[in-house]
């Protein structure tokens, strides 16, 4: 009679917690919230470079060139290098990426530019004998990443390094190649009379005022350039961190992809670049630094060399003023000093 | 106190003992069961995870694999043809990137885990990018990278061929890092997607399954003789009927078990020895197609050795192939054929890569149309890959059909040997009543 009415409270509490179970089924579980990752870039390609060595010792060759005497274009030198050439054709190492240079239609493999018309010039006084129509299928281009070109001729020094010997060898290389005596050293290369002058310029995206301004330099910057380039070294001198790959070409990719803040090389390379990309503008790269670009020749090939001369002298002036319109349009250009062995 | 007393007397009586092995072999039969169930469930269900999960998992990375190294091979391809060809060459690129996206799609929901963003977002950092193709990663987010880095692949590739058409020489690069993303990260993160090896218990003799049958055999033995000891009835039927169900449960538990992990062996040696290979070889001879017209297009240190170690590597492939044969499930003639087609083709490699490096080289165009010409093995390769892909998946399916009904088997003929143990003790308890 006297018993607690806990019963029915026990009933109630079960009920509500029924209830609340219930209610706790019914409610909507939260959901994961949808991915949103971001997009990676790409890799740039890894660069072990076997540079030429940056060295403060004196330069042990020379980069001086070889006079001709005039009579190359007239009688061509027998035996070696050029007879070579006239049975198996000549090779000539190429960037092929650079526009206004030397750049391929992949379709149709036809390499164009400053750099093959010159290529071209070069093949007529070794073949003056064929019919000037038929002298470019006697050329035979090899693309040269940046990075690799000089590995291409057949030099003792190169004889010397194992990966070298992969490399097809080529008699030429006119890929924009600045005249250094490091080059001279590592690689057994003799330059010919330069046939361009180049300043390194900094090509960057427009627009990009209020975030820094490209003129006041690179300090901190992310800068591309191709990998045992002149260019690179200067890049770090001026407080920027260089981003070296195996071609020059791949910069612009890096560019493009916002994975560098510029790219710095040699401005006919960049008015190539700026060409393929109108969104990007060209600066000085202070101080200026002129570079003299020329064909580079095994060593071993003193008479190609001669040849290679004699083909520039004769071209300098009227016609290679000619060229300079042809690719560059009214770009003042001039056709630097020769600086030849003995004075 | 006294009712603890009369149950210790009552099992003193031979009639309380006799209860008392009665419930002792029915609670034995119960567990020898229960045992003879489980054993028989965990390899049912590694198996069906076998053939649902990890399978589909399987298939789409043979099918992702394919697919982005014929990608690879098509994205230079395009800027080598000419006309019509372009589009159609664009077509299958198109296709190839579809289908490798699909087949990732279709893996993903196979695999229950979520790789979280940030997760994601650190996989494909450009820290951690060069270590992807070599870091340990779980199949989960493989798939996610892999997910992320297909579309960005897709945008080289396309950004390359519109420069190329413009002749820009900035396409050659485009196409290049498209070319090393893939081949360098993408291909290698796909190759590791399988997973062929069975997990372990699969192809495990039911060693402790069979000693608790053994141990339910040797129990009804000594029962029986201690039953003829008191009763001096040298058999009893139940008990007998009940000896020869348990030998029968477990005789049939361990011959089931040992051909389902001589199938699931078998799948997985097969997978090991001609489907994984075979697909490898397959991407192999896509990627030195890729390799070849880059080499064309965009001549780098070392190709002539490159491309020459890429043939090797394939004709040891294809050697290992022919030399490793199943003799569980031999190639059939079609198959033989085609592999000695292949080693046929393959074999001529050498001789087209050295000429393309010779002094008497073949004009640009001629090597572009060589390169371009077909699909290398593809005819000789799909048909015995498919073929190998559908042995794989079989060897699982009749591994788990072995199993099918062994379970529900048992547990009937151990509830029916308790039952006729029980049956067999019954009349003599009941005569000390």
């Amino acid at each position: 009679m006297t018993k607690p009415p806990v019963a029915p409270r026990a009933r109630l509490l079960a009920l509500a917690l029924v209830l609340a179970l219930a209610t706790a089924a019914c409610a909507p579980v939260p959901r994961d919230p949808v991915p949103r990752p971001s997009a990676p870039q790409p890799q740039p390609p890894a660069v072990s470079a076997p540079a030429a060595n940056q060295r403060n010792a004196a330069c042990q060759g020379t980069t001086a060139s070889l006079r001709p005497d005039g009579t190359e274009l007239v009688r061509l030198p027998r035996g070696g290098v050029i007879d070579a050439i006239r049975q198996r054709g000549l090779r000539v190492g190429v960037s092929q990426t650079a526009a206004k240079l030397s750049s391929r239609n992949l379709r149709t493999g036809v390499v164009e530019g400053l750099e093959a018309d010159l290529a071209l010039e070069i093949a007529r006084a070794i073949f003056p004998d064929r019919d000037p129509a038929e002298v470019p299928k006697l050329i035979e281009y090899v693309a040269m990443p940046t990075r690799d070109r000089f590995l291409a001729l057949e030099t003792d020094q190169n004889g010397r390094f194992p990966p070298a010997t992969n490399v097809a060898k080529v008699h030429l290389i006119i890929a924009d190649a600045s005249v250094t005596c490091e080059r001279v050293d590592t690689f057994g290369v003799r330059f010919s009379v330069p046939y361009l002058e180049t300043r390194q310029a900094l090509l960057t995206y427009r627009g990009t005022d209020g975030v820094w301004d490209p003129r006041t330099g690179v300090q901190g910057r992310t800068v591309c350039s191709g990998a045992g380039t002149v260019n690179l070294a200067r890049i770090t001198e001026r407080g920027g961190i260089a981003v070296p790959v195996v071609d020059t070409t791949d910069c612009l990719v890096q560019l493009q992809r916002h994975q560098v803040d510029a790219v710095s090389t040699d401005d006919v390379i960049l008015e190539g670049f700026h060409d393929q990309d109108p969104n990007t503008e060209i600066h000085p790269f202070p101080p200026d630094t002129t570079d003299f670009a020329a064909v580079a020749v095994s060593h071993r090939d003193d008479d190609l060399v001669r040849l290679v001369n004699a083909v520039l002298e004769r071209m300098r002036g009227e016609r290679m003023r000619a060229l300079y319109a042809k690719w560059f349009g009214d770009r003042p250009m001039v056709m630097p000093p020769a600086d030849y062995e003995g004075g | 106190m006294s009712g603890r007393a009369a149950v210790a007397a009552h099992f003193r009586r031979t009639e309380g003992k006799l209860t008392l092995i009665a419930g002792v072999v029915l609670a034995a039969a119960v567990v020898a069961g229960l045992v003879g169930v489980l054993s028989i469930g965990q390899r049912a269900d590694l198996l069906t995870d076998l053939a649902e999960r990890r399978g589909s998992v399987n298939a789409a990375a043979g099918e992702v694999y394919r697919a982005l190294a014929d990608a690879d091979a098509t994205s230079f391809s395009v800027v080598l043809v000419n006309g019509e060809k372009v589009a159609a060459q664009q077509q299958a690129f198109r296709d190839d990137v579809v289908a490798a996206s699909a087949a990732l799609d279709y893996a993903t929901k196979a695999v229950p885990e979520v790789t979280p963003t940030d997760r994601v977002n650190e996989l494909t950092s450009q820290a951690r990018r060069a270590y992807l193709a070599t870091g340990g990663l779980t199949t989960s987010e493989r798939l996610a990278v892999l997910s992320s880095l297909l579309p960005v692949y897709t945008g080289l590739v396309e950004a390359g061929w519109v420069y190329s058409s413009r002749v820009d020489p900035v396409g050659t690069s485009y196409l290049n890092e498209a070319s090393l993303l893939l081949r360098d990260t993408m291909l290698e993160l796909a190759k590791d997607l399988r997973d062929a090896s069975p997990p372990a218990g699969v192809d495990s003799f039911p060693w402790f399954a069979l000693a608790v049958g053994l141990s339910m055999v040797l129990l009804l033995v000594a029962v029986q003789r201690y039953l003829a000891r008191r009763t001096r009835r040298r058999f009893n039927i139940g008990l007998v009927l009940a000896t020869a169900l348990t030998l029968v449960a477990f005789g049939w538990l361990t011959t089931a078990s040992l051909v389902a992990a001589g199938n699931a062996a078998a799948s997985a040696r097969l997978s090991a020895t001609r489907l994984v290979p075979l697909t490898e070889i397959r991407a192999e001879a896509r990627n030195l197609d890729g390799a070849q017209a880059r080499a064309l297009i965009f001549p780098l240190v070392g190709d002539l050795d490159e491309l020459t170690s890429r043939v090797t590597r394939i004709q040891d492939k294809l050697a290992d192939v022919r030399a490793g044969q199943d003799d569980a499930v031999p190639l059939d003639t079609l198959g033989q054929h085609a592999l000695d087609g292949a080693v046929v083709l393959v074999e001529q490699w050498p001789a087209a890569i050295s000429r393309d490096y010779s002094a008497s080289r073949p004009r640009y165009d001629e090597v572009a149309a060589t390169i371009t010409a077909n699909e290398e093995l593809k005819d000789e390769l799909d048909g015995v890959i498919a073929t190998a892909g559908r042995a794989v998946d079989q060897s699982i399916v009749d591994a788990r059909s072995a199993l099918s009904g062994t379970d529900v088997g048992v547990a009937v003929l151990m509830a029916v040997a308790g039952a006729a143990a029980v049956a067999g003790l019954w009349p003599r308890i009941a005569e000390y009543r």
